[in-house]
């Protein structure tokens, strides 16, 4: 292709769930309803940065209690210890789980912070018309909305110790607040990434990037 | 009826629609991203992998995933009844989320993938097309039953510490069910399926 032409300049869009083009010059307003899966269609996303915000905030907000309180409690024989997420890890690699250990870790530790760090810096370029590297803030996109559902291996792991470890007297585990407060991290922040149009990286370009 | 121009969902550069070699895929020339694959037009395949994929999930409910014992109690975690004790519990919120992400999303994706290809198959139009593949494509991000089976692994490892514990049978039928749904949305091609959605093509501007 000679010219990069997007599909705004000419007054197109595409239905994001089912592909179907649109003609908006013709139809004359913003917003319209898919005619083929009545999704709103529109140039893009409504109010991608303002929500992409409003979810962010929230899931840093509630990542603090997701660390700072229990996960879960096991009793055994009368005596309760208490497990948050890192400590669950430490006491995995003092085990000598290493390579479980590795992935919870990267799970529940990293991807959530790296998750909340990407999704921000994104929102500020598009919000500031910062012009470093698209086709890198592009792939960075891509690969959060890829990752993000990783993060609740620890919540099914929890899951299923409630269910089996329930012997009355001998031992049981209990969920804990943590527990709560990180899905709902998993959640906003996979929200998060769904508001976030990518779109607006490469709308504010002054020039096109070299290498296209 | 196909379009003859494409734009990519990430950034909306405008494309040429180009008929792909079988089993090709298209992406973006600006910024990489996946615009569409070329599939067989035959749903025979995706619906096979749908079907034993769903048979998969009734083999699991029939088996525990887990089995735990410490001091002669013997105690066995079953993927549906799991969930339903944790609901009662103060947590419900909780279990619904699980019960949701790890069990009921992943069964609705394959009833869909079912419901919409075997009418096709044997060539009758499936009652609210159109409203069954949006909520197909709506519920995929939300179905976790890859992620179910690593929280598994991490669970057997810990318990391992303190008790005898088993893998049971179901796990592996959830391994099994979880590359049927893989290999049914890979072979799957999503643009074909929109092409036989009935909707008036006159009634506004399409290109």
């Amino acid at each position: 292709m000679s010219e990069l032409q997007t599909g705004k300049a000419i007054g197109v869009t595409s239905c994001l769930v089912c592909h179907l083009i649109i003609d908006m010059n013709s139809v004359g307003v913003e917003t319209v309803h898919c005619p083929r899966c009545h999704n709103e269609v529109s140039f893009r996303k409504k109010y991608s940065i303002g929500r992409c915000w409003a979810y962010l905030s929230a899931a840093f907000i509630l990542y603090i209690p997701a660390n700072i309180f229990p996960i879960m409690t096991l009793t055994s024989f009368a005596r309760q210890s208490k497990e948050t997420i890192l400590s669950g890890i430490i006491q995995l690699f003092h085990t000598g789980q290493w390579g479980i250990g590795i992935v919870v870790f990267i799970a529940s530790v990293f991807v959530p912070i790296f998750k909340i760090a990407a999704l921000a810096f994104l929102t500020l370029s598009v919000q500031f018309d910062w012009q470093w590297n698209p086709f890198f803030r592009s792939r960075l996109y891509r690969f959060v909305e890829w990752i993000g559902r990783w993060s609740m291996i620890d919540i099914f792991m929890i899951s299923i110790l409630v269910t089996i470890v329930s012997l009355k007297e001998l031992a049981s585990i209990e969920p804990g607040v943590g527990a709560m407060a990180f899905a709902a991290v998993v959640v906003l922040t996979m929200l998060a990434s769904r508001a976030f149009d990518p779109r607006l990286i490469w709308d504010k370009l002054h020039r096109n990037p070299d290498h296209v | 009826m196909k379009a003859k121009i494409h734009l990519c969902h990430e950034c909306d550069l405008v494309h040429k629609n180009t008929d792909l070699v079988h089993g090709s895929s298209a992406h973006c020339s600006r910024c990489g991203a996946l615009l569409y694959q070329k599939q067989g037009s035959e749903f025979s395949v995706p619906l096979a992998f749908s079907i034993a994929g769903f048979m998969f999930f009734v083999l699991a409910n029939m088996f525990p995933i887990l089995s735990f014992s410490m001091r002669g109690n013997t105690k066995q975690n079953q993927l549906i009844d799991g969930v339903l004790i944790f609901l009662q519990t103060d947590y419900w919120m909780l279990g619904a989320l699980v019960l949701l992400l790890s069990v009921i999303a992943p069964v609705l994706i394959l009833c869909f993938l079912i419901s919409l290809l075997l009418p096709l198959q044997f060539g009758f139009r499936p009652r609210f097309f159109e409203w069954q593949l949006k909520c197909l494509i709506f519920l995929r991000p939300w179905a976790m039953a890859e992620i179910l089976l690593v929280g598994v692994m991490v669970a057997y490892v810990k318990l391992g510490d303190f008790a005898v514990v088993h893998i049971g049978l179901s796990l592996l039928s959830i391994i099994a069910m979880v590359i049927c749904t893989l290999l049914a949305f890979a072979t799957l091609d999503f643009q074909a399926l929109w092409r036989r959605a009935p909707f008036a093509q006159q009634e506004a501007g399409y290109v």
